[in-house]
């Protein structure tokens, strides 16, 4: 008859909801422990309200599902510790996660390999330029001797 | 997306999860997530917050589900929905929610019981549930005694029975 009171006094109800006070959840374990049966009364609102929240259910956007997986993976991999690897993941990735869908996800080789595209491009620019002034030099001198040549030929005529 | 009941073993899918099983943590995502973000944006009525929320939500889920035997909780879901509620409220603090406007919808179980209710014990629900605020904050707000307060929305959990067992 007791438990009956308490059932009814919408306990059960406001601890589901996640609305009871401290002291309400103190003395609803307590009053668990007493009576066992209070467990299928609390299983039987949450079932209901299982029952309710599943038809009334509002598909979240599909990326939310992709992320969540995405970012379980990462702390699995982040979590194995050294020596138990299967060997292939002895490097770092740069996680890169937008929401917009805009960006990529990419190696860190990636970086040291732009890197060395941008100095190879420098170097060659440099080597580019120097041979061209060595070129143009060499052809104001040949330019030169030529004339040289020309006014060496004209005398003797 | 309203979803047929799908019965699922509870105790073989916590069992799964509990061992981090990939294949138990996307039947859990498609099985509650839809129901979870449902209750998500009763409290954060914005689609990419509520997003977010869920993906912290079922993150810390299988990162911890040890969480759920040591609460001792009677249901699986029973426990997801007071994780995410909770986790909702404290992401909210700052955003406009739901119950900022006190604008209701009958798009959903709880909102259909709150706006049944007299005003008075409404506002109480409304501002323990969907703001997640104290007796005591409740009662400053609404200018009322604590204990004034804890009797209403005690009558309005008895209502709540009786609306559920309808």
């Amino acid at each position: 008859m007791e438990l009956d009171h308490y059932i009814k006094s919408g306990i059960i109800e406001s601890y589901v909801l996640g609305l009871a006070s401290v002291n309400e959840m103190e003395e609803l374990q307590h009053m668990r422990r007493l009576y066992p049966s209070l467990n299928n009364e609390i299983m039987l609102v949450e079932r209901r309200l299982e029952r309710t929240a599943l038809t009334e259910a509002v598909l979240p956007p599909p990326e939310v599902r992709e992320r969540i997986f995405q970012r379980l993976s990462w702390t699995t991999e982040e979590t194995i510790p050294p020596g138990h690897d299967n060997g292939a993941s002895n490097y770092t990735f740069i996680n890169i996660h937008s929401k917009d869908g805009q960006h990529i996800t990419v190696h860190k080789w990636w970086k040291l390999f732009f890197i060395l595209v941008f100095i190879l491009s420098k170097v060659c620019l440099f080597f580019a330029i120097y041979y061209f002034l060595k070129y143009q030099q060499l052809e104001e001198q040949k330019r030169g001797m030529q004339n040289v040549d020309k006014q060496q030929v004209i005398p003797t005529k | 997306m309203p979803q047929t009941a799908v019965n699922i073993d509870e105790h073989l899918l916590t069992e799964r999860l509990l061992e981090g099983d990939p294949r138990a943590r996307e039947l859990a995502y498609d099985h509650f997530g839809p129901a979870l973000f449902s209750l998500i944006l009763q409290v954060v009525p914005d689609n990419e917050k509520a997003g977010e929320i869920l993906l912290k939500v079922f993150v810390k889920v299988f990162q911890d589900m040890h969480a759920f035997r040591r609460s001792g909780d009677a249901t699986f879901f029973g426990w997801l929905m007071r994780l995410t509620r909770e986790m909702a409220l404290q992401e909210a603090t700052g955003i406009m929610g739901a119950s900022d406007g006190m604008v209701f919808h009958d798009k959903n179980l709880l909102q259909r019981f709150a706006n049944n209710l007299p005003e008075g014990k409404r506002d109480i629900f409304q501002l323990c549930y969907y703001k997640g605020l104290p007796k005591e904050a409740v009662a400053r707000i609404l200018g009322l005694q604590p204990e004034e307060v804890s009797a209403q929305l005690r009558e309005t959990m008895i209502a709540f029975r009786k609306f559920l067992e309808d």
